[in-house]
C-alpha cells in the first residue's frame, strides 16, 4: 500500500526495558488502511521485542480480510444515486417542458396562432407539427440520460424505457395546461414548479410512504 | 397499500411517473425483498424480474394513455368549443 495512507510516529522503542510506544495516523479513504498499517507496526514490535529475548526471529502473519460492502450501504447508495438523478432530470425536463409551454402560449397571446388560423392553417396539423418537433427535441435529451445511464453503469433496468416515453405522455398534457395561462412568464413559472415539484418531491414522499408499514 | 393508491393517483400527472421509474428502478429489488419478508401491511407482493408487467408496465400504460387522453382533451378544445385564438 502507498505510504500516504498512513504515517507513524515512534517516540518509544526501547529494546532494554521493552517499552515501544508508538502513534498511528491513517488515511480513512481506504478500508483496508485502518486495519493494515497498525497490523505492520505490531508485527515490526513483536519481532524485534521476541528476538531479543529468543534469539530467534519471530514469524507472526495475520490475514485481514473485511466485511463485503453491506446491503443496507449499498441501498443506500442506490438511492443516493436516484435521488441526484431524479433532481437532475426534474431540472432539465422541467425546462424543457417550461419552454414548450411558454412557446405555446406566446404564439396564443401575442396573435401568431390566430394569425395562422385566419390565413388556412388547420388546427389539427399546427398542434402535430407542434408535438412532433417537440418530441424530436426532448428524444436529445433523453438520448443524452439513456446514454449517461449506461455510461455510468448505473443498472437502471426498465426506467430508461420511462424515459422514452415520458415525452409521448408529457408534452400533450402540457398542451392543455397551457390553455389555462394568460401570460408567459405565468405560464413558464407554473410549469417549471409543476414538473419540478411533482417529479422530484411527489415521487419521493411517496417512495418513502412504499417502505412504511401501515 | 395507502402508498400504492396514493402512487397511482399521482400517475395523473406524467412528471411524477418519471421520479417514480427512477425511485423503483434503484430500489425494486430490495422493496420486493421487503414486501415479502416483513409482510407489512396489505401492499401487494413485487414481483423480482425487473421486466414483469406489473413492475414497469404501469408506468408505460400510464404514459400512452396520457398521450391519448390528452390528445382528446386538445382536439375538443380546438374543435367542439374551445377558443380559436
Amino acid at each position: 500500500m502507498p505510504h500516504f495512507y498512513s504515517a507513524y510516529q515512534i517516540y518509544e522503542a526501547n529494546q532494554e526495558t521493552q517499552q515501544w510506544k508508538f502513534y498511528n495516523w491513517v488515511n480513512m479513504t481506504n478500508q483496508d488502511a485502518v486495519g493494515l498499517y497498525p497490523q505492520f507496526m505490531y508485527e515490526a514490535i513483536l519481532k524485534s521485542a521476541s528476538k531479543n529475548v529468543t534469539g530467534q526471529e519471530l514469524t507472526f502473519k495475520v490475514k485481514n480480510t473485511p466485511f463485503p460492502v453491506t446491503n443496507e450501504v449499498r441501498k443506500r447508495k442506490d438511492q443516493g444515486n436516484a435521488a441526484v438523478i431524479i433532481f437532475m432530470s426534474s431540472v432539465a425536463y422541467g425546462m424543457l417542458l417550461t419552454t414548450i409551454t411558454g412557446h405555446v402560449v406566446h404564439e396564443r397571446v401575442t396573435g401568431i396562432k390566430h394569425q395562422q388560423l385566419i390565413s388556412g392553417m388547420n388546427p389539427f396539423a399546427y398542434w402535430v407539427a407542434n408535438f412532433v418537433v417537440d418530441l424530436a427535441k426532448m428524444w436529445v435529451t433523453v438520448a443524452a440520460t439513456v446514454i449517461c445511464f449506461y455510461y455510468f453503469n448505473l443498472k437502471y433496468h426498465t426506467a430508461w424505457r420511462t424515459y422514452i416515453a415520458f415525452p409521448v405522455g408529457a408534452i400533450p398534457f402540457s398542451y392543455v395546461v397551457s390553455w389555462l395561462y394568460q401570460s408567459v412568464s405565468l405560464s413558464q413559472t407554473i410549469t417549471m414548479f409543476l414538473n419540478f415539484g411533482l417529479m422530484l418531491f411527489g415521487s419521493t414522499v411517496i417512495f418513502y410512504l412504499r417502505w412504511m408499514p401501515e | 397499500m395507502i402508498a400504492d393508491t396514493v402512487g397511482q393517483v399521482f400517475r395523473l400527472f406524467p412528471p411524477y411517473i418519471l421520479g417514480s421509474a427512477v425511485h423503483y428502478d434503484a430500489s425494486w429489488k430490495d422493496l420486493s425483498d421487503y414486501r415479502i419478508a416483513t409482510m407489512a401491511g396489505s401492499g401487494i407482493n413485487l414481483d423480482k424480474n425487473p421486466w414483469h408487467y406489473t413492475n414497469h408496465g404501469g408506468d408505460f400504460v400510464a404514459l400512452f394513455m396520457h398521450f391519448v387522453y390528452w390528445s382528446m382533451i386538445l382536439v375538443a378544445l380546438e374543435y367542439a368549443g374551445g377558443r380559436k385564438t
